[in-house]
């Protein structure tokens, strides 16, 4: 009972971060607002038993990805969204729709899911070791291409993020 | 087993926080938030995975969720430096100010 | 029905030569030059074209050579000896390989074909030296000689048709070689189509042979007929080879009839025989070197070749043999006639070479192969020359052609004139070579008597338009005093490969001399005997009777144009006066071309511009347009779509997202129900 109270205090924490990443003018805010989002979804990770993850999304994103987010917001130097008149105007009203559609459409399959349960114990705790064993087993070759991917996104970054030779 | 948390709530959760980041994506005209947006969308896709890793007692979804976050932080890095070459040739972030590329 | 000289036993080994590759080195050759010079001619300089052009042709002749001592060497009944290079066409049971054939006479014609090519190729670059596409001229001379050694030597009827076509290519590219002449492109034209009427019933008897024996095979075929093996032809079950080629068909004829028939229609396009003559007068548009090997020497021989080749074949069809021998006697003393009136200096040699065609398939349709092969192969000799000589006379005269502009050209070009006195007395039959050739077809025609009195009136004519020829240009006064005075001999170059060619004109006469000559001369006849049979030799007495008969003809021919050219110039004149009709009618060239012209040409050309308009234009194109027009307006409409905003492009993103899902969703529900 506890556990279930804790979940929706959290998930509503999420759904209030989420929405006040959209609706703030700011993009400060926005993204201060996602940081919030992240630590609820890493208290999610949490309550599912999945600690490993939690401690990585709270490094990762909320550490690491975050920052870097706000890093460039800063470097900018980007205050109030000021765009002026909208070029489309019925962007608001069709992404209502739609996303309303989806939401509708994707609660309706989770729904679906009442059958089935968690198995096991659902305060179990992941073993870690085992997690580990399978990263460098059998996706072992994923890891390897994962680390390809990430050094390649780091020698891509400076060569965009450069800035271009007088003339070239 | 009623003690634990019903699946479809962490899944509605995911479900919500997807829509959201998708109606990020259409409405917002900051191409930055977009980008948040997006990075909301991929953390409600690793919900669902932990959940259905949980719910079939299988780790393979929470590698799967291991390497999205490490994607994304290579993903995020691109799209930042995409952002900031932009933001050099345009002087704004105002996703509706990059329309060369139309009829 | 024409008398076979002996029947012939004729067997190819499927054997293995060590030194198989010696036939590949032949060809390889000439296809590496054209390869040098086509693809790098126009970057080398021009002496490095000229050695490789001629340098390719000099290997090829070798090999040749090497070719014949090999041969040579072998019993003679082994002497035929088949190389599958690689399998080709498989398709069931039938399998064509790439095959190519070395006997005694594919050799006698690769050692002809390459050795006078040769010769023409060094003449060429004296001839061509001013000429701007220096290189694409010997790629495509080179080329055309790699055809012309692969038909000769070709083991198959399919192998042989890549030759057969790519001859008729190079000569289509080679008669229309100075292209920005509107002639010259015509004329390449015409080649070109009237020699695949032709083509079209060569290519439809090969296909017959392949449904009747299932192989295109030389020795496969005649085997097979010899020894009248089982076949299975398209029609089904098993025959006997030669029940199979005299089955009667619809139109009253044998199947074995038509086939040869068929094959001799490609002969008669090949080697411009009457009907399908009209191409070669006006093929001497192409560089006279051209004129000398492919339209003289070498490619229009390729006709007499095949016939000579699928003898064996045609002995099955005496009624085939006939039509090839009276075509052949007929197209001689017509092409001769025109010859008589013609005043381009060329287009006298180009009737003359069809004239002489028409021996040589009088010859064959009378079951003399080996007489028209000789004969092939000294006219190979005498004609080349003759044709050279006429390009060394154009080169002294600046291109000109008319013989009526010319004159007293002795005194400048001596070397010329004397070559060309040899070339001219052995084509009209009075020295040897040209005297034993012609002496053995006549000989052979002796038991027909009107194929004969055709033969002999050819000789006539043919003595009479070479000595008027020889008079015009070389002798009398200069009738263009100015061209006259600016003419000049050749260079050597040129005028080298022109004694070369004469001496061998009277050398290639010891092949095969008569009866009469002491000693045993019978070289040819005894080197092909192994494939064209036993040749039924004359007497002495046999022999004397017939070369009396046509060096009378011959002389006759002498005289009279000496008569009437040398001692009174203009005496025929009033021979044209008093019969004018004849010569209007012959100097018009029988107004075959306009026949054709009236009958095929213009219906042609109104259909295809009936069709061009309505059909094409109405139909093929206008789908076409409509379609892009279709595609066009469709673009239009949608590209209102590409906005270039990223939030549009996400909305229709997520919107077909959302249909997806909706999709899934409805199809998940209907079938769990």
């Amino acid at each position: 009972m506890t556990l279930k109270v804790l979940f929706l205090l959290v998930a509503l924490g999420a759904v209030v971060g989420a929405i006040g990443m959209l609706s703030s003018p700011n993009p400060v805010h926005s993204a201060l607002f996602l940081v919030w989002t992240l630590f609820c979804v890493a208290a999610v990770y949490l309550l599912l038993g999945a600690e490993f993850l939690a401690i990585v999304q709270i490094i990762v994103y909320a550490g690491a990805i975050m920052v870097l987010f706000l890093f460039i917001i800063m470097l900018l130097n980007l205050r109030r969204d000021e765009f002026g008149d909208d070029p489309l105007p019925r962007q608001w009203g069709w992404g209502l729709i739609l996303s309303g559609l989806l939401a509708v459409i994707l609660i309706s399959v989770a729904g679906a899911a009442l059958t089935l349960r968690f198995a096991g114990d659902p305060l179990a705790l992941t073993p870690i070791p085992e997690l580990a064993r399978m990263l460098f087993t059998k996706y072992l070759l994923a890891v390897e291409i994962a680390s390809l991917i990430l050094l390649i996104a780091m020698v891509g970054v400076v060569v965009l993020a450069k800035r271009p030779k007088e003339g070239v | 087993m009623e003690a634990g948390i019903p699946l479809n709530w962490v899944l509605a959760l995911s479900a919500v926080l997807f829509s959201l980041g998708a109606l990020g994506v259409l409405i917002k005209r900051n191409i930055i938030v977009m980008f948040m947006s997006i990075e909301l969308m991929l953390n409600a896709a690793n919900i669902a995975l932990v959940a259905f890793s949980k719910a079939h007692n299988n780790l393979d979804g929470q590698v799967i969720v291991f390497f999205t976050m490490t994607l994304a932080a290579a993903e995020v890095a691109i799209g930042l430096a995409i952002i900031v070459a932009l933001f050099r040739l345009r002087r704004t972030v105002d996703a509706d100010k990059a329309t060369l590329l139309r009829w | 029905m024409p008398e076979v000289h002996g029947t012939t036993a004729w067997t190819v080994m499927k054997g293995f030569v060590e030194e198989w590759w010696v036939v590949i080195l032949v060809l390889v050759f000439p296809l590496a030059g054209f390869i040098v010079n086509g693809l790098w001619g126009r970057r080398l300089p021009r002496p490095i074209v000229s050695i490789v052009a001629c340098g390719s042709i000099a290997g090829a002749f070798l090999a040749s050579l090497y070719l014949l001592a090999l041969n040579i060497a072998l019993p003679p009944e082994q002497r035929s000896i088949q190389v599958s290079v690689y399998p080709w066409l498989e398709a069931g049971p039938i399998k064509i390989p790439f095959a190519l054939l070395f006997d005694p006479l594919s050799v006698t014609m690769a050692l002809t074909v390459s050795g006078v090519s040769f010769l023409i190729h060094v003449y060429s670059v004296g001839y061509m030296a001013g000429d701007e596409e220096f290189s694409r001229y010997f790629a495509l001379l080179n080329l055309f000689v790699f055809f012309m050694l692969l038909l000769v030597l070709a083991g198959n009827l399919a192998t042989m048709f890549i030759g057969w076509e790519g001859v008729g290519l190079c000569s289509f590219q080679l008669i229309s070689f100075w292209f920005t002449r509107e002639r010259a492109a015509e004329a390449g034209r015409k080649a070109f189509i009237v020699t695949r009427l032709g083509d079209f019933g060569f290519l439809v008897a090969v296909l017959g042979l392949l449904a009747i024996f299932g192989t295109l095979d030389f020795g496969d075929i005649a085997r097979a007929i010899h020894e009248n093996e089982l076949v299975s032809p398209w029609w089904g079950g098993k025959i006997a080879a030669l029940d199979a080629l005299n089955k009667p068909t619809a139109v009253g004829l044998t199947l074995g009839t038509l086939i040869c028939l068929g094959l001799f229609m490609g002969a008669v396009g090949k080697s411009a025989q009457f009907p399908l003559y009209v191409w070669l007068p006006d093929a001497m548009e192409g560089p006279t070197p051209v004129s000398a090997l492919i339209h003289a020497a070498t490619m229009v021989t390729a006709g007499v070749y095949m016939v000579a080749r699928l003898h064996f074949l045609f002995e099955q069809a005496p009624l085939a043999l006939l039509v090839v021998a009276v075509i052949g006697a007929f197209t001689a003393a017509y092409a001769a006639t025109m010859g008589c009136v013609e005043n381009d200096i060329k287009r006298v040699l180009a009737y003359s070479t069809i004239s002489q065609l028409g021996y040589m398939f009088l010859a064959c349709g009378l079951g003399a192969y080996i007489a028209g092969i000789y004969h092939l192969v000294t006219h190979a000799f005498f004609k080349a020359l003759l044709f050279l000589c006429a390009g060394s006379v154009m080169h002294a005269m600046h291109d000109v052609l008319d013989i009526r502009r010319m004159g007293g050209l002795a005194k400048k070009m001596r070397t010329t004139a004397l070559t060309f006195w040899i070339g001219g007395l052995a084509l009209a039959g009075l020295i040897p070579s040209g005297l034993f050739s012609k002496d053995a077809i006549l000989h052979a025609a002796e038991k027909q008597k009107a194929l004969w009195a055709l033969g002999l009136f050819t000789a006539v004519l043919t003595a009479f338009y070479t000595t008027r020829l020889g008079i015009k240009v070389f002798h009398g006064k200069p009738r263009d005093e100015h061209l006259h005075e600016h003419a000049h001999e050749s260079p050597d170059i040129m005028t080298i490969p022109m004694i070369l060619l004469a001496l061998g004109t009277i050398a290639v006469s010891v092949l095969w001399m008569p009866a009469f000559v002491p000693g045993k001369w019978a070289i040819l006849p005894e080197y092909l005997r192994a494939v064209l049979g036993e040749v039924h030799e004359p007497t002495a007495q046999e022999a004397l009777h017939s070369t009396f008969w046509a060096v009378g003809a011959a002389l006759v021919g002498l005289v009279v144009a000496l008569f009437a050219y040398a001692l009174k110039p203009g005496a025929l004149w009033s021979l044209a006066r008093v019969l004018p009709w004849l010569y209007q009618l012959v100097a018009g060239k029988y107004f075959v071309d306009e026949i054709y012209a009236a009958l095929i040409t213009r219906p042609g050309r109104r259909i295809s511009e009936f069709v061009s308009a309505h059909f094409d234009l109405g139909v093929i194109d206008a789908t076409v347009n409509g379609i892009g027009w279709l595609t066009a307006k469709f673009g239009s409409a949608v590209r209102r779509t590409q906005t270039g905003f990223v939030r549009n492009y996400a909305l229709y993103f997520v919107g077909a997202a959302v249909l997806l899902l909706i999709y899934m969703l409805v199809r998940g529900l209907t079938m769990a129900r």
